[in-house]
């Protein structure tokens, strides 16, 4: 079936696939699929130059967004084995990804809640592919996360309102019960909404997290894959173009596909969890149970769930409300992606206690040339090299002092075709995080995915036990000898639980 | 059932991105602590109940807010319906120190027409060797905003409990003393519910009492 995707790929009875999982095995293939990531990559290549003085006007834009990147990537995940070796392999990539994304996408940079996303990517993908992945999932018209993340989070708020209404239409009992727990904000606002939704399954448009993931990390978890599967794939109803055909229909595929679904997981799981349980509860039992509650396994087989969500989805289709309001512009990239911005007054930057100067380029990325962000087709890229062919150049002029993050070899570089021919660019000072560490020995292991290794249960892991002194990032100057898989000595702290421990299962 | 409570005051949690907010919620309310936690993404709502004085107890409800700058929009419509807060800095952290300015500025304008009453938390205390921030100008700045300091940490819990219950304990002074009164359409401070109503009144003309006094 992936040999011959273009014939079978939009057919019915993929997309009824895609509810039903795709094998981890094949997913990250399955995913690229979905995404046209190859075709993004083919055309896109070679399109982009390095330009270090334009990352210089922004650095400090960029040293705010990789500084929260940093504190982040060591934050996400850390229960899942992937993820557990700190700056292991994974992270390494998560962080790549996301800090080519904040330069990629200025108007974007980084939101927390997308490393959950790239996270779960990262599993599937190489590097490389991932960030096409990521790419494709910010700025496609099917998907456009886009407004979920950037300031002001438009899109996050068009779904709140719709799903307001929803409640209201189709859960009068709930909104009047909240509203007489002195909350009407509980369910449908930000915390509620947000907090449970983000949990629970993928693309939820949920305020907490403006980031719809293709899985929630507490996502119950052989859903979480499928779920994936499911907001990348063809959407109810709608043939998912193939390749390079982007047919003209009433509803833009990604309405069809992607928000509608995203609707659907966002009301689902109050109604398929009984709204009269939800309805005797207290505001703290409602809040317990959209933020906890919901992310736990749910007692029922997958297919049974998605069974469920079929139906409640036809439900809302039958109601003529499985689909907000159409997006406004604010959604969309308003600046070019991938091109340089011209920022008006370059900053001077500033040291701090927490960042110390770095030089090298490190493979920090940039612009190119204009693309239209109204168009919503692929849009032109930058070209991802391979580390190791254009920027040794400029690195062996001087060399790193400390190799933050390091890229290995393969490892997702946006960069010029041909090699940066700038000599000095060595020799800008970056502002870098100084908690990063040195870690020569992981210039071989590249992070190739795709890989096996899903979201099966047995794969998430109590964290390592590690010692005060050893909290990740926390501090400047003292950690980075901390090896991945020796996460330290000291005294013994507790598990994280809420990861790995026993759940209580909602439903009967 | 609904826990017998005499009032319930909101409060509210906010710091730069990770010195540690979620991380303190969770140990005071759920008494645990977790090695790593994930990113705070808008809000998060927890609740606990806790005692002051015998038979006087007061439900927290406690909103955890993204540290990230961006998350501020929406992090900024709840100082509104909050009468208290913990400003939490990392003590191994100068620039989340530094920002306690911004954020004091930041509630400032957006808790109009209310009031909050603060409390700067200086966390991560186990720490001290990689100690930042002296104790002595974190109270200098507490004290210049008119604010308690008290230094923490969710991971030994050390002074997690005192926070809260000194926080509650002036918020409930201030209350009893009229300072703060309750409001329709404010969730700020919300007297318990009926099985409390009598108490709760009596309470009331009791400080009134107590004031004129």
């Amino acid at each position: 079936m992936l040999r011959n995707w273009d014939h079978c790929g939009p057919s019915e009875k993929m997309r009824w696939h895609f509810y039903k999982g795709v094998h981890p095995q094949v997913r990250g293939q399955v995913w690229a699929l979905l995404l046209d990531i190859e075709k993004v990559k083919s055309t896109e290549q070679g399109l982009y130059k390095f330009c270090p003085q334009k990352m210089k006007e922004r650095a400090q834009v960029f040293s705010k967004n990789i500084r929260q990147i940093d504190l982040d990537v060591n934050r996400t995940f850390r229960n899942h084995i992937m993820f557990r070796d700190c700056y292991g392999i994974r992270q390494r990539a998560l962080f790549h990804v996301l800090r080519a994304y904040s330069v990629y996408d200025p108007e974007v940079g980084y939101c927390q809640g997308m490393s959950d996303i790239v996270a779960i990517l990262v599993m599937f993908l190489g590097e490389e592919d991932a960030f096409w992945a990521l790419a494709q999932l910010m700025t496609l018209e099917t998907h456009a996360m886009h407004g979920f993340f950037a300031p002001g989070f438009p899109k996050l708020a068009r779904f709140q309102r719709h799903h307001d209404d929803i409640v209201e239409k189709e859960l009068k009992g709930l909104k009047k019960h909240l509203a007489s727990r002195r909350s009407p904000e509980a369910l449908s606002s930000r915390p509620g909404a947000g907090g449970g939704a983000r949990r629970t399954l993928p693309t939820l448009p949920r305020a907490r997290c403006p980031a719809p993931s293709p899985a929630g990390p507490r996502a119950p978890s052989g859903l979480s894959g499928a779920s994936g599967s499911v907001c990348m794939g063809p959407g109810p109803g709608k043939w998912w173009p193939p390749a390079g055909t982007r047919a003209p229909c009433v509803l833009p595929p990604g309405r069809a596909r992607d928000e509608r679904g995203a609707v659907h997981h966002q009301v689902v799981s109050p109604m398929f969890h009984r709204p009269e349980r939800l309805l005797k509860l207290p505001l703290e039992g409602l809040q317990g149970f959209l933020q906890d509650t919901l992310a736990q396994p749910w007692a029922l087989e997958d297919e049974a769930v998605l069974k469920h969500l079929r139906a409640s989805m036809a439900h809302l289709r039958r109601r003529k409300c499985d689909l907000p309001p159409p997006a406004g512009p604010e959604e969309f990239p308003k600046m070019p992606l991938g091109q340089e911005q011209v920022s008006p007054a370059p900053t001077a930057l500033l040291p701090s206690p927490t960042l110390e100067t770095l030089s090298g380029a490190d493979g920090l990325a940039s612009p190119g040339p204009a693309t239209h962000p109204e168009q919503p087709g692929p849009l032109p890229r930058q070209a991802v090299l391979k580390a190791e062919q254009p920027l040794q150049e400029g690195r062996s002029t001087q060399p790193l002092a400390a190799p933050l993050w390091p890229e290995a070899p393969g490892t997702l570089v946006l960069a010029q075709l041909p090699p940066a021919q700038d000599p000095s660019l060595a020799r800008l000072p970056w502002q870098r995080c100084s908690s990063l560490p040195n870690l020569p020995g992981h210039q071989g292991d590249v992070c190739r995915g795709p890989v096996d290794m899903a979201l099966r249960p047995q794969h998430w892991v109590p964290f390592p036990l590690t010692p005060a002194g050893a909290t990740p990032m926390a501090t400047p100057q003292t950690k980075p000898q901390n090896v991945p898989g020796s996460p330290g000595t000291g005294s013994l702290q507790p598990r994280r639980e809420e990861a790995v421990g026993p759940r209580t299962p909602f439903l009967p | 059932m609904e826990a017998i409570w005499l009032y319930q005051f909101r409060l509210i949690v906010i710091g730069d991105s990770t010195v540690g907010k979620s991380c303190l919620i969770r140990r005071f309310t759920e008494g645990r602590f977790a090695q790593v936690s994930d990113p705070t993404v808008g809000v998060d709502f927890f609740s606990r109940l806790v005692e002051i004085e015998p038979g006087k107890r007061i439900k927290l409800q406690i909103w955890d807010t993204a540290g990230q700058e961006r998350f501020r929009s929406i992090t900024r419509a709840y100082y509104r319906n909050s009468v208290g807060g913990l400003l939490l800095f990392d003590i191994t952290n100068r620039r989340s120190f530094q920002n306690v300015h911004e954020w004091l500025e930041e509630t400032k304008v957006h808790v109009q027409p209310y009031q909050i009453v603060f409390v700067l938390v200086g966390h991560k205390c186990d720490l001290d060797t990689q100690r930042q921030v002296t104790r002595h100008e974190a109270e200098k700045l507490a004290a210049a905003y008119g604010m308690k300091y008290i230094e923490t940490s969710a991971r030994d819990a050390i002074n997690v409990e005192k926070a809260f219950t000194d926080l509650t304990r002036d918020i409930y002074e201030l209350v009893k003393r009229g300072d703060i009164t309750i409001q329709e359409g404010w969730e700020g401070v919300k007297s318990g519910f009926v099985p409390n109503v009598v108490h709760s009144s009596e309470e009331v003309v009791k400080s009134e009492r107590r004031c004129l006094c």
